[in-house]
């Protein structure tokens, strides 16, 4: 039984339909204690069905300990967006609800290898980051708002080898949720301090990661 | 389960706002055949769709719900072509050629922009509501009902929306403590039906919001209610409550405003912002009726496709 | 057809006592404009009367569906549409007169109304008289009027897709609609009698470039064809003389709008095209004198603005009586 309808199928077909470069969705499973592995996993397959650009890897969390480290990845399931190159993208929980959107744009941004959303302006600030950068945006399945800023994340993710951006799925991570805080979604959190509630625009994000890096070297 | 929305679609007019103004407006630019969008909140999110009773909109002798009329008009939009999503504009880019509205879902693309929000915008925060935002406070109980679980929740508001909205949180909340600012719910008769008739939630009429107690998160709630004071421990508080200021939070002060928050435009309804018009409530300029609404409706479209077609402004033509 | 019926108070003869006779407020024409100030003065429980004229119905009485009036998702037959205004009207307790006033004085207070039939005072009058395009006046105009023939592209031009239509007149609004129905017809043929268009340069390059657009000038219209249906116009050429026959299945004549003013020259600021001059309050230059619809309107003349200018005229004025309650003794 797919995940996928025939309709959103056709849909995301037809959305990934000009891509020119490929895309690898690299998801990490295990088989017991992780309460949407199976369902994750079964969703980037279905997805890179669509595409002869996208490509689906299954890696075992405990036994490919390796390759995780090698991305960074810390828990599950988790899927990294690579392209010509790994430009920082995750989503960490099921991209499920209105977060599909995000992963599908996740592709496709990935795939251009350019952050087509974000304005010049805001690529050109983001570019001349320096020192690392880690955003993470929860977000709920159910919040429409979200997708706005899991995407924003993403964009700034691709614009600059120092930022790193995932979405979080607070739901099936409670004790991150508990750590962070997170009583409303989306809840952008920078470098462990700086926190943005709600769907905040470019610049505001832009304002915030300016200033979790000026904290950072004080 | 899953839910796809295409990225940045484009359109000849995007509408933002979908009472009477709105969706007027839509049925004349997709009648003249442009592609036209409406972005709006849903049927009983305007003052319209409050009123529970017009008997004065022209050719209509009713009585009709408000809701009722403007799905009337929707559905007249929608015939000729208009589309419709339910979004709420958070944000929006209005110079240059294309203009770019962002929603809850996605960046919607146009060439013309009518502002058609109306005027139930909440003048200010009651204290507490801003600082404790993310710490309990709350907007979308879809988004956030899941953190709530197991503990009581306060909803201020009357529309569909909020009993909507509460109901959602019935599935999370060991108590729903529902605020209505109004005497009776101003709500679709089935929800309100639902609303009373549901064990954990507890209602309280004519119930005005004064406060969000709270140090770090949010611990309670403090409201009047018949005339007297309460305060209730709640762990959460979603807001869904309406005021009478136009609604233009999401332009960022791109355009300007009288003093009282009303856009300005010129004689062809059109802003500071060449392609980008207002009409309807958010112009406080008129008397509050459907029908004068629809009219302006009718005559920033017409504005609207002039100025797609190239022509400067409407003018009269005396020709024999 | 369109069948009037009066079903409410004031059925029956006029009535004969003076004081019965005076209105808090009388509304000249029996159009949107009117009957909408109607159903917001009764609504107000003002003492009103409609004149309606003798064709009552205003502009949608002669169409033949109205798609544009919102909150009619299907559509609605102009007389249907009428005959709903006036019941409407007519429910909080306006009363309909078929009579058209011949004769007005403003300078008195109450106004006065005269009709071939009585005479009536008012201590407001709202002037929703309309305005009627100049028609061609040619054999076949009045049967196909509203089947075919129209003075509304923005009206009908949706059902001409991919069909062939002729707008008469070589204006802005002529060439303006012609533009219009591009999106929709086939084929728009443009009959102008002159040798040049007068629209302004921005119409006359694009229509002259637009592919789907051709020019007959120096030409008149002589007839409109058909059996039941519009099947074309024979027309002639002034130069030379030469008649022939053009296929259409619509025809648009913009020959210019004739706003019903002569009544009040004199009395109201009309400017130069006759059109009432008013604010956006729809007051005109005599106080407890208002104006609503394509009477004030050369630009829009559409059945939902008239009808919102009605309800701003009537709103008005409720309030000018509220502020001059003894404006009539």
């Amino acid at each position: 039984m797919p995940l996928l309808s025939q309709e959103i199928a056709t849909q995301v077909r037809e959305y990934l339909a000009d891509l020119t470069s490929p895309v690898r969705l690299v998801m990490f499973t295990q088989e017991f204690e992780c309460e949407f592995c199976a369902e994750t996993r079964q969703l980037v397959e279905e997805v890179a069905q669509l595409s002869d650009q996208v490509s689906a890897e299954i890696y075992n969390f405990v036994t490919d300990r390796q390759k995780a480290d090698e991305l960074g990845i810390d828990k599950i399931p988790a899927i990294a967006v690579l392209g010509a190159q790994d430009y920082g993208v995750r989503f960490y929980g099921i991209p499920a609800g209105y977060e599909f959107s995000s992963l599908i744009q996740a592709i496709r941004t990935v795939s251009a290898g350019w952050p087509e959303l974000l304005s010049p302006e805001g690529v050109r600030r983001v570019s001349q980051i320096t020192s690392p950068v880690h955003i993470q945006v929860f977000v709920t399945p159910t919040c429409p708002y979200c997708p706005q800023a899991v995407v924003l994340a993403h964009q700034m993710a691709v614009a600059s080898p120092m930022v790193r951006a995932d979405m979080v799925e607070a739901t099936e991570f409670p004790h991150l949720a508990l750590k962070y805080q997170v009583m409303g979604v989306p809840r952008t959190v920078i470098n462990e301090k700086i926190h943005i509630e709600g769907a905040a625009p470019e610049s505001m994000v832009l304002a915030k990661l300016e200033e979790a890096l000026a904290g950072s070297k004080a | 389960m899953f839910q796809f929305s295409p990225g940045a679609k484009r359109y000849e007019v995007l509408i933002i706002g979908g009472g009477p103004a709105g969706a007027t407006a839509a049925l004349y630019t997709a009648r003249a055949g442009l592609s036209t969008l409406v972005i709006d909140k849903g049927l009983t999110a305007g003052a319209l769709g409050t009123t529970s009773r017009i008997v004065n909109y022209p050719g209509v002798p009713g009585p009709i719900s408000g809701a009722e009329l403007v799905r009337l008009m929707r559905d007249q939009a929608a015939s000729f072509g208009a589309e419709f999503v339910n979004d709420k504009a958070l944000r929006a880019e209005l110079t240059g050629e294309e203009k770019k509205v962002w929603g809850g879902q996605g960046v919607y693309l146009g060439q013309a922009v009518i502002i058609a929000t109306g005027a139930m915008g909440r003048a200010r925060f009651v204290p507490g509501e801003e600082r404790l935002l993310g710490r309990g406070v709350s907007y979308c109980a879809t988004c956030d009902g899941a953190f709530f679980r197991g503990r009581q929740v306060a909803v201020a508001g009357n529309n569909d929306e909020a009993v909507e909205e509460a109901l959602t949180l019935t599935r999370f909340a060991s108590r729903v403590h529902f605020l209505s600012p109004t005497p009776e719910l101003h709500a679709s008769p089935h929800l309100a039906e639902e609303l009373h008739s549901h064990a954990l939630v507890s209602f309280y009429p004519a119930a005005r919001l004064q406060e969000v107690i709270g140090a770090e998160t949010v611990e309670a709630v403090r409201f009047t209610s018949a005339g007297q004071e309460q305060v209730i421990p709640v762990e959460g508080v979603f807001i869904y409550l309406q005021g009478n200021m136009p609604v233009t939070d999401f332009l960022d002060g791109q355009l300007p405003t009288s003093e009282g928050g009303c856009l300005l435009v010129d004689s062809n309804f059109q802003t500071a912002i060449p392609g980008v018009f207002a009409a309807g409530d958010v112009l406080c300029k008129h008397l509050k009726q459907a029908v004068i609404a629809a009219a302006e409706g009718a005559q920033v479209a017409m504005a609207v496709d002039r100025y797609l077609h190239g022509r400067e402004k409407l003018r009269p033509d005396w020709s024999k | 057809m369109f069948e009037f019926k009066l079903t409410a108070p004031g059925q029956g003869s006029a009535p004969s006592g003076a004081e019965e006779q005076l209105y808090d407020l009388i509304v000249l024409g029996g159009g949107p404009a009117g009957l909408t100030a109607a159903i917001y003065a009764g609504r107000a429980r003002l003492k009103t009367l409609v004149l309606t004229g003798y064709l009552p119905g205003g502009q949608p009485a002669n169409t033949d569906v109205v798609e544009n009036f919102p909150a009619f998702p299907d559509g609605v037959s102009g007389p249907e549409l009428a005959q709903r205004l006036q019941q409407h009207a007519q429910r909080f307790g306006a009363r309909l007169e078929l009579d058209e006033a011949v004769g007005v004085d403003f300078s008195a207070r109450p106004f006065v109304i005269r009709t071939p039939k009585a005479t009536y005072q008012g201590k407001t009058v709202i002037i929703a008289a309309g305005a009627v395009p100049r028609r061609l006046g040619v054999s076949g105009e009045e049967r196909f009027f509203g089947r075919g023939v129209s003075s509304c592209a923005t009206c009908g031009g949706f059902f001409y897709r991919d069909k062939e239509v002729v707008v008469v007149g070589g204006g802005d609004s002529a060439l303006a609609e012609g533009l219009f129905l591009t999106r929709f017809a086939r084929l728009v043929t443009i009959i102008h009698r002159r040798d040049e268009l007068r629209a302004t340069k921005i119409y006359r390059e694009r229509a002259l470039a637009h592919p789907k657009i051709r020019f007959l000038l120096s030409t008149v219209v002589e007839e409109i064809l058909g059996d039941q249906t519009v099947s074309g116009v024979r027309v002639r050429n002034v130069k030379t003389g030469q008649v022939s026959t053009i296929q259409a299945d619509g025809v648009f004549v913009y020959v210019g709008m004739q706003p019903q003013t002569e009544l009040f020259a004199g009395q109201l600021a009309l400017d130069a095209q006759g059109y009432i001059i008013s604010d956006r309050r729809q007051r005109t230059s005599v106080p407890g004198v208002f104006v609503a619809g394509d009477v004030q309107d050369p630009l829009y003349r559409q059945i939902v603005v008239a009808a919102g200018t009605g309800a701003i005229a009537a709103m008005e004025a409720e309030k000018f009586l509220g502020e001059y309650p003894d404006v009539s003794v």
